[in-house]
């Protein structure tokens, strides 16, 4: 064997001793590598038209004239919360989630390309933050925007609109759908990709909680406590009736709804890191 | 100042220090009740170490053991004095070239090495220098900015190998790296090895291709059935199999019946053949360099004309067929 | 190299018949799909149903059971009718947990073979793409049934054993609703399924986008409709089209939430059409990587 000349040195990155901001590097690294590998492509186009769903609803509605009141924008304002609260949130937003954060860890590990991940410098509790940032992001952005877009189309071809905006509610109901978006992504989010890490397949009990939030106006009020769209439905500024057979409970105040949202959230993603701490790499065949 | 005592594992390069060796202690892993490697102990110094041994031996546990993507049931490894519960330290030292070959889709070559290095936490310019060079020294330049699910296999393999030290690692774990590779490229790489070793970085290689294990191996870890069955320089190992497997060397000359009758005295000499074509003497012996003594004083003494004295079963291929076997089994 | 003595032949012995090789793929899906333990409580959960229909129709024929259990003959009569409304809604309880039973099931169908390469390894021998299609198709149809139409004409048949020969003679039309409803469903679900197994190679994924797609026209359907106030929308709905479907087989009032029967019928007809059409485009020997 040839004779050891010089002892080989790893290169370090120039961060200092403080890890926050090797930290932040990483999780701009990672939200680039993600952004690129799942959602500016084809395959994330399925989810580019889940999104533009209602827009499209409300673009029909626009150009086929199926305005009943032009002058009236309380139309406008029945018609956007059905559809928010029917379809949007429900739906859109619901499953929206589980394509998104469902896949963030399953999909590495299908692709085989999570030990990528695994074996640089990367805590993978960080790992786990900024994918589910990433998420968050996406998600957020894409939700958000069809909801802006949505609303801006509902109350188009009504007069008095700038009225209703600036004078009357409209920018605040705008500013808590905007906001009801953003903590159901947060929530859901949160509970996806928990069960990214926990189930083989995350679709079955996405499903059992499609079941549960659906039947949820069945519910006794102790178990519509026990779900994500309880609290964000005490945030909607038009509630819509759940019809008949409803029964009814006390809607928590924001005070509550919304820091137990960003807690769940804390929690479930918390749990999620310190499974990712001990996950080995197996890539079995599914 | 007394030197620190050499690791009870250090077989191979006793006088190489903890702090700069890759050091398993008793690890054994499980999985479930299939076992992956048991009480595996060794101690892996600088230098291009193969790791051989048939399907299902434990090469890639190993590898992934080393490299923390799995746990080890039980015992400890470190990998030069940092052990795999301080992952931040650990994979700047480790680069990893897996078996899968598997990539993020939608990746060009350049964007493959240059995001991980990102990941890492090196800035643009830092990162974009290093993937540059990782990139030239796996000669994929001019193929960098082509899609990675475009390339040919060769190419898939060496832009792992280029993602795998692009951040300059000191211990490079590599599992079939020749995998899918041309022979022009094969030994390019293979140069790169050689290269990489010589400035003192470990460089564990796993490979099937028994012949360039022994053209690039310093020292070999024979692994069969999840037990390490031997480890060291393959002419240490051959060495210490003389008794239960007596060295094989072919003697080419001019007078092999004459070299025959002197052999034929000697207590080590289990068997002495005469080659086919009368020009040559095959000798089984149990201690190689006493043969050797006497061939020089044969020589000497009767003025033998030799052509070419050649050990035929001092390679890693001989010692892995009479350790394991032709079937996987320790024969 | 020189030959000297053919010693290798071809095989001549007896072959199976080809119009039976497509069951071949079945054989090893029921294994690895039975293998679950949530699959099997699944499935075993779909016979409660008939289950309690089976009751129900002995309850309607035993007297002392009623007496027992103080439940006046007429009260159970006129509250639980066994009509085709009987029938219908069974099917329809039926027709839902075939749906998760096709998240299930569908995925693993097809994305395995498309990501391990496995296609080519069929279509190399004498098997063609109809037989695959056939042989994987014939896994959703044999469980599907069984949850379906086979406990759905078992009970009918139950019934007219009960209520006397006449019965079956007059009500011919349910058992002939239930057979055409259950294999109209059947065939459209696992079309569907295969399609979206054939398109997406990760079977995780292939469940979220069965599950999106179902659930998403449904409501993108029920939006359209409430918003422009019109009918058709429901048509991209899968579950309001074979709703309709079923009400004007069972010869049931239509409902004025779902679209008519011709259209539903159309609807379907194009959906089993594309579907086919998909799954004709990704089931090949080869793959293009772009």
């Amino acid at each position: 064997m040839s004779e050891i000349v010089t002892q080989s040195v790893s290169v370090r990155p120039s961060t200092g001793n403080l890890p926050w901001r090797l930290w932040a590097k990483q999780i701009l690294a990672v939200l680039r590598l993600e952004l690129r590998k799942s959602f500016l492509g084809r395959r994330a186009l399925a989810l580019y038209l889940l999104a533009l769903a209602p827009v499209f609803i409300l673009l029909l509605r626009v150009l086929l004239g199926g305005v009943n009141d032009a002058g009236d924008t309380a139309e406008a304002t029945t018609i956007f919360s059905a559809v928010y609260q029917g379809f949007l949130l429900r739906m859109v937003i619901f499953l929206g989630c589980v394509a998104i954060f469902g896949n963030l860890v399953r999909r590495e590990v299908l692709d085989r390309t999570l030990h990528y991940y695994f074996l640089t410098p990367l805590r993978r509790e960080v790992l786990v933050g900024a994918k589910y940032l990433t998420g968050l992001i996406v998600a957020t952005v894409l939700f958000g925007l069809s909801t802006l877009v949505s609303f801006i189309l509902a109350y188009l071809p009504h007069e008095g609109v700038q009225t209703f905006l600036f004078q009357g509610p409209g920018l605040g109901h705008l500013a808590s759908y905007l906001l009801i978006t953003a903590l159901a992504c947060l929530g859901y989010g949160a509970v996806f990709l928990f069960f990214g890490f926990f189930f083989k397949s995350p679709a079955i009990p996405a499903l059992m909680v499609f079941g549960w939030e659906g039947i949820h106006f069945l519910l006794p009020p102790m178990l519509k406590k026990v779900s994500v769209i309880h609290y964000l439905q005490s945030l909607l500024p038009v509630p819509m009736s759940e019809g008949p057979l409803a029964i009814l409970a006390d809607a928590p105040s924001p005070w509550i709804a919304i820091p137990g949202l960003i807690v769940l959230a804390a929690v479930l993603v918390t749990v999620s890191a310190m499974k990712i701490r001990r996950m080995e790499i197996s890539y079995e065949e599914e | 100042m007394n030197a620190p005592s050499p690791h009870p594992a250090a077989v191979m390069h006793p006088e190489v220090p903890d702090d700069r060796r890759v050091i398993f202690e008793n690890v054994s892993k499980f999985y479930g009740e299939v076992l992956g490697v048991n009480r595996v102990t060794l101690s892996i110094p600088p230098g291009i170490t193969g790791l051989v041994g048939p399907n299902g031996s434990g090469k890639t546990t190993l590898m992934n053991l080393i490299v923390g993507l799995l746990q080890p049931t039980r015992g400890a490894l470190s990998v030069l004095g940092v052990t795999t519960d301080r992952p931040e330290e650990l994979f700047r030292l480790i680069g990893y070239s897996t078996q899968y070959d598997a990539f993020p889709p939608g990746m060009t070559g350049y964007q493959f090495v240059y995001s991980f290095l990102r990941v890492h936490g090196f800035g643009h310019a830092e990162s974009e220098a290093m993937t540059w060079k990782a990139i030239e020294r796996v000669g994929l330049v001019e193929a960098a900015g082509r899609k990675v699910a475009g390339y040919s296999k060769g190419m898939r393999q060496r832009i792992k190998l280029a993602q795998a030290m692009a951040h300059q690692p000191s211990v490079l774990i590599l599992d079939e790296p020749l995998n899918g590779l041309d022979p022009m490229a094969r030994a390019e790489v293979i140069s790169l090895f050689r290269e990489l070793a010589a400035g003192g970085l470990h460089v564990i290689v796993s490979s099937h291709i028994l012949h360039e294990v022994d053209l690039i191996s310093d020292q070999v870890v024979l692994l069969n059935g999840g037990y390490v069955v031997a480890e060291g320089e393959i002419t240490g190992v051959r060495d210490e199999m003389e008794e239960q497997h007596p060295a094989q060397v072919l003697i080419r000359c001019d007078r092999p019946s004459l070299l025959a009758s002197r052999v034929f005295e000697q207590d080590h000499v289990v068997e002495a053949r005469i080659h086919e074509d009368g020009k040559g003497l095959l000798v089984r012996t149990r201690d190689a360099d006493q043969f050797y003594l006497l061939l020089n004083q044969v020589v000497l003494e009767n003025g033998l004309g030799i052509e070419t004295v050649m050990p035929t079963d001092a390679d890693v291929h001989a010692v892995y067929q009479y350790l394991i076997g032709s079937n996987g089994e320790k024969s | 190299m020189a030959v000297y003595e053919r010693s290798y032949g071809r095989y001549t012995g007896l072959t199976t018949p080809e119009w039976s090789r497509f069951l071949i793929l079945p054989r090893y899906a029921y294994e690895t799909v039975f293998k679950s333990r949530l699959f099997v409580s699944f499935f075993a959960l779909c016979f409660l149903m008939p289950f309690v229909g089976l009751l129900i129709i002995y309850l309607h024929h035993n007297l002392s059971a009623l007496q027992f259990l103080q439940l006046p003959p007429e009260e159970l009569k006129r509250f639980l009718p066994i009509n085709n409304e009987f029938f219908w809604r069974g099917l329809w309880f039926q027709g839902a947990l075939s749906l998760l039973l096709v998240l299930f099931v569908g995925p693993a169908l097809v994305s395995p073979d498309l990501r391990n390469n496995g296609l080519p390894l069929y279509l190399s021998r004498p098997f063609s793409r109809t037989e695959y299609v056939l042989g994987k198709m014939s896994v959703l149809l044999i469980l599907l049934s069984l949850i379906t139409w086979i406990p759905g004409l078992l009970l009918f048949f139950f019934q007219g054993y009960l209520e006397g020969a006449g019965w079956i003679g007059d009500n011919l039309g349910i058992a002939g609703a239930l057979f055409a409803g259950s294999w109209t469903w059947i065939l459209f679900l696992s079309l569907f399924a295969l399609a979206v197994s054939a398109w997406v190679k990760w079977k995780p994924v292939a469940r979220i986008a069965l599950m999106g797609l179902f659930f998403v026209l449904m409501g993108f359907g029920e939006a359209l409709n409430e918003i422009l106030d019109v009918w058709w929308g429901t048509l991209i709905s899968a579950w309001h089209v074979i709703a309709s479907i079923w009400l004007s087989l069972f010869g049931l009032d239509p409902s004025n939430d779902l679209p008519p029967a011709g259209a539903s019928w159309v609807a379907l007809a194009a959906g089993s059409a594309i579907f086919l059409w998909l799954l004709y485009r990704r089931i090949r020997a080869y793959e293009v990587v772009r």
